[in-house]
């Protein structure tokens, strides 16, 4: 069929057309408002969060209302962000096209899974809403939550529910990169950021079902009392610790894998040149796939499992560090004698690499058993998960969506604007999060509502409280300034050129500057690697490498 | 794996297999009416895990599948057994370096550790790290009828109505004292007509009763007993 | 080089490819439900290792004839299954509907044992939790922990009886198709998958079988 003129955006249009598109690209951009609106509001709380322990003493809620926002905090960002956030949104987007496939092995469920995330987070929401509110923190940890109110049932089965978008969409993404490949896409031509989501895939679809099934037992345990989990019947409060973390050890590698995808590509792209060590850092994704599996102990140190059980943990925990520092040294060695030119999603990228580097570290330094004895839940341990979760995976999204912008929506962006919001995340994250370290391992307790009791014996934490809460204002000054001119490019923005980067992926070099509906005209013959700049004139054109080039001068 | 064409399992290869199924079926039901000690169980897990790889093999036709299907199959026993290995490795050797209580967490809490974790409010780091290690202490003995109403109330009842055990009333007078220690301490060695053997000590063993218990309070439940 | 058949998907190559794709994403799905049992099954080691001696007192209760029965029919059914898609693949349509009807059957019959079995129980005061309260000749399986292994009973045999529904319900539905002569040696998709997710559900029995009634 001849689509001239057309693409994706304008074949068709009204609600339905999106409601009922089973067009990867479209469920891309649903899953991007529907995380956006929810990166919202779990923002709203977490400001909430910091403005109340900006000072000492009550600041504007009690402590119900402080357990209840961040427990909110953390249920809305880890599973209604972070984990549908990449693969949602850039996974849908990018990597069948990455791949020269027309969609996903199955686009019904590919929309199917979006119907599912959104019952799921919706049942979350309104259950805050109208049956009350949840305060056991995002771990529902028996055996409280098997007391308390009821919304946690209601909670419990939202999550149980979402889990189920995530399992569908990481076997559909399995599949499609297993059976969807076109002609000449060989398995060492795939772009990093596939080699990413492939591995994430993976943890989607082996860890998943068990928080599924945990949420299942703890929802007994509340309507039957199975006496499973809850002491008080007999049940170990310790293995419902061992259920939940299976699944949200895993987790964290749901969250981060398609953030170093993502900063992989964008090495590549803006050194110009080769990403070094392309091999292993497809193999480490896959690597810290499987690893991840080994190590959930490490959360549970301190909570009464064996002492031989956590030695073996905190021993296989410091093999992350081997996969993971083999990418962080390959990504600096791409940029190495490249032509590395500062763009705002190549800034993104660099922040990635050094934040991430000292959540990593910091995540070596509390799988020592003896050293997390003393950091466990205090503030250092929701430092070194911000790090990783915020400074990794949403900095990593934030680069990616800087980076397919102009594909996704055929518009540039400002540049100046892009580069003065990057500089204000940095600053507002590390204001928020560095002084965490900091107080977290002079003993500063993490899910305190207040500390004026302890500022008697360490009086420097009010002062860095206070610092971390203007931190974050700053912090969400900078996104908010993302939305403002991600908004006006939408309007006003230049229309972008097919491939104002000079990648040489297929999104880039085989669409229009907004792809067709079945994303190819004809289905691409891959002949060369995904950085292969050098073989890539033919597509490329004199005058996109110029362009380039001639704004290099940052 | 030639596109487009499916292996098709011969039906005698399948009449085979489910011949095959249906016999160890017959067999781990025999077998586990012997009382073979501990080979009991590894012996009924070997058959169903062999049942279990036929099933997969020739009735899903794994064997002549595309192999990437038994690598997800793999994959997904491998990553169970991970799950299982590396709970066990904790549940199953709680107190095993000797140096914190064995087994599974107990039904209530000692009531010194309620008291001590309702003191420690602030967990500081600085702080408790320069603090002495508190004393284990001796927890107080407790009175016979405490122990009565802990362990023994829910079988056993002082108004003469019938539980799962004999009740206690009146048995001050029919029972000696050491004939009360005894079966408290040797439950089987006389069983009252009527009433199950075996009971009572897997239940107080379950309860940490004789591992908790001190040989005063023993003594005082017994004198609880003698006096109803 | 593109297939034309109206079951062909237009973003797959070929038919072969658009097979080989449903059939790989099955046994990822059969992977989630292996991890989703396989969180009942440490649960029930974890408590089978503390408490061995309960776990045994208490598997008396259950009725190794009926379990053995059920474990019949249910290879009976895998068997049926994997002859219908024998059958298909040799377009002999009328004999899948059949074979597809008797596994139907099967299944039903495994669910009124389970009928009786839980009906059984709950006479006798064995619930799952905080109902637990055996009285009569069950009153000496009062154990402590003994409702911790029926809760587990419970909760695995359910579940698992969910997915027999389930797999009814689809059979079921695969039967009209068969009927109205949807299938052929060239397109039976939907019967191959349909079959593997039957016969996991007959796996994880051959699990639970040993473990709750015979060990
Ligand atoms: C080099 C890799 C990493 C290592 C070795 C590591 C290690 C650890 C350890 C030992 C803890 C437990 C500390 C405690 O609770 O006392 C922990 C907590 C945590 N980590 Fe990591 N981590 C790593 C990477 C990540 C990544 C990539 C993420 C997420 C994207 C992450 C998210 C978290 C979260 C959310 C917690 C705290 C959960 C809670 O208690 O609420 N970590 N990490
Ligand atoms: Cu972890």
């Amino acid at each position: 069929m001849s689509t001239a003129g057309q693409n994706y955006l304008s074949a068709s249009t009204g609600v339905r057309s999106w409601l009922l598109t089973t067009d990867h690209k479209r469920i891309g951009i649903l899953y991007a408002i529907a995380v956006a609106t929810f990166f919202l509001l779990g923002g709203i709380f977490a400001l909430l969060v910091r403005t109340e322990l900006a000072a000492p003493g009550e600041t504007i809620m009690g402590q119900d209302a402080y357990n209840q926002a961040f427990t909110l905090h953390g249920v809305v960002m880890v599973f209604l962000v972070i984990i549908p956030a990449i693969p949602g949104i850039l996974g849908n987007f990018v990597l069948p096209i990455q791949i020269g496939a027309k969609d996903v092995a199955f686009p019904r469920l590919n929309l199917f899974s979006w119907y599912i995330f959104m019952l799921g987070a919706l049942m979350a929401l309104s259950g805050w809403l109208v049956i009350g509110q949840v305060d056991t923190g995002w771990t529902f940890y028996t055996p409280y939550s098997a007391e308390g109110t009821s919304s946690v049932l209601w909670l419990t089965s939202a999550v149980f529910i979402a889990g189920f978008a995530s399992i569908f969409t990481g076997l559909n993404f399995i599949v499609t990169v297993h059976k969807m490949r076109a002609p000449g896409m060989a398995w060492n031509r795939l772009p990093l950021f596939v080699w990413a989501i492939y591995a994430t895939a993976i943890v989607q679809v082996l860890a998943t079902p068990v928080i599924g099934i945990t949420m299942v037992l703890l929802f007994l345990e509340r309507l039957l009392q199975i006496g499973i989990f809850d002491p008080a019947l007999g049940g170990d409060p310790v293995l419902f610790q061992h259920f939940f973390w299976f699944y949200s050890h895993p987790a964290v590698y749901i969250m981060i894998l398609p953030a170093m995808g993502i900063i992989s590509d964008l090495m590549g792209t803006f050194s110009r040149q080769q990403v070094s060590g392309y091999t292993f850092i497809a193999l480490s994704s896959v690597a810290i796939a499987f690893l991840g599996f080994l190590v959930w102990g490490h959360h549970m140190f301190v909570a009464g499992q064996s002492a031989l059980s956590s030695i073996i943990f905190s021993m296989l925990t410091f093999l992350i560090g081997i996969p993971t520092g083999i990418k962080v040294f390959n990504w600096v060695a791409t940029m190495y004698k490249g032509s590395v030119s500062l763009k705002t999603p190549m800034l993104y990228a660099l922040m990635f690499l050094f934040l991430f580097t000292i959540g990593g570290l910091t995540g070596i330094m509390v799988g020592v058993l003896a050293v997390d004895v003393h950091l466990h839940d205090t503030y250092f341990i929701v430092a070194h998960f911000h790090y990783v979760m915020m400074g990794g995976a949403l900095i990593g999204l934030i680069g990616g969506l800087h980076y397919w912008w102009p594909k996704i929506t055929g518009r540039m962006y400002s540049e100046t604007a892009g580069r003065i919001a990057a500089v204000l995340v940095f600053v507002g994250f590390n204001l928020t999060f560095f002084t965490q370290f900091v107080m977290g391992s002079r003993g500063m307790p993490r899910r305190y509502h207040d500390y004026a009791g302890l500022l008697d014996q360490y009086p420097e934490f009010a002062a860095y409280n206070l610092a971390s809460s203007v931190g974050s204002f700053v912090l969400a000054a900078g996104l908010f300034m993302i939305l403002a001119y991600a908004v006006h490019s939408l309007v006003r923005g230049k229309k972008a050129p097919a491939n104002p980067w000079g990648a040489v992926t297929l999104e880039w070099t085989h669409t229009g500057p907004i792809p067709d509906p079945h994303n190819f005209e004809k289905v691409p013959l891959v002949t060369r690697g995904p950085y292969d700049f050098h073989l890539a004139d033919d597509v490329l054109g004199a005058a996109a490498s110029a362009s380039s080039e001639s704004q290099d001068n940052t | 794996m030639a596109h487009g064409s499916h292996h098709i399992v011969p039906i005698r290869t399948l009449a085979t297999v489910f011949a095959v199924l249906v016999a160890l079926t017959i067999i781990t039901v025999i077998t586990a009416q012997l009382d073979l000690g501990p080979l009991n169980v590894p012996l009924a897990l070997a058959i169903a895990g062999t049942k279990a790889v036929a099933v997969a093999a020739i009735f899903m036709a794994l064997k002549y599948d595309n192999p990437v299907n038994m690598v997800v199959a793999f994959l997904g026993i491998a990553f169970a057994v991970v799950f299982l290995s590396l709970t066990l490795s904790d549940t199953a050797l709680r107190g095993a370096l000797g140096i914190q209580p064995a087994g599974h967490i107990p039904y209530e809490l000692p009531a010194a550790v309620h008291e001590a974790s309702a003191s420690a409010e602030e967990p500081d780091a600085v702080a408790l790290a320069e603090q002495e290690m508190p004393e284990v202490q001796e927890a107080p003995a407790r009175s016979g009828e405490a122990l009565y109403d802990q362990f023994c109330k829910t079988c056993h009842s002082l108004d003469g109505s019938v539980l799962p055990g004999p009740t206690f009333q009146g048995i001050g007078q029919s029972r000696t004292r050491e004939a009360l220690t005894e079966s408290i301490l040797d439950p089987d060695a006389t069983i009252t007509e009527g009433f199950p053997p075996q009971l009572m000590l897997l239940t107080l063993n379950a309860l940490n009763f004789y591992s908790t218990t001190s040989d005063a309070e023993i003594e005082s439940l017994v004198t609880f007993l003698e006096a109803q | 080089m593109a297939e034309t058949s109206t079951t062909l998907k237009h973003y797959f190559v070929s038919s072969a490819q658009q097979f080989d794709a449903a059939k790989m994403g099955m046994w990822l799905f059969l992977v989630t439900e292996v991890l989703l049992f396989s969180g009942m099954f440490v649960a029930y080691a974890v408590y089978r290792v503390w408490y061995p001696e309960v776990f045994e007192l208490s598997s008396e209760l259950l009725d190794w004839r009926l379990g053995a029965l059920n474990t019949l029919v249910l290879l009976a059914s895998s068997f049926t299954v994997a002859l219908s898609v024998h059958f298909i693949q040799r377009n002999e349509k009328e004999k899948v509907v059949v074979l597809l009807l008797l596994t139907l059957l099967c299944a039903l019959a495994f669910m009124v044992v389970k009928y009786f079995e839980y009906t059984g129980k709950w006479s006798h005061g064995i619930f799952p939790g905080a109902g637990f309260a055996p009285h009569g000749d069950y009153a000496a399986y009062y154990t402590p922990y003994a409702p911790q292994f029926f809760s587990i009973y419970f909760v695995m045999t359910g579940i698992h009886g969910i997915h027999v529904l389930v797999g009814m319900g689809v059979i079921a539905w695969i039967v009209t198709r068969a009927i109205r002569g949807h299938f052929s040696a060239a397109y039976y998709t939907p019967i191959e998958l349909t079959g593997l997710y039957w016969h996991l559900v007959d796996i994880i029995w051959i699990f639970l079988f040993p473990l709750l009634y015979l060990i």
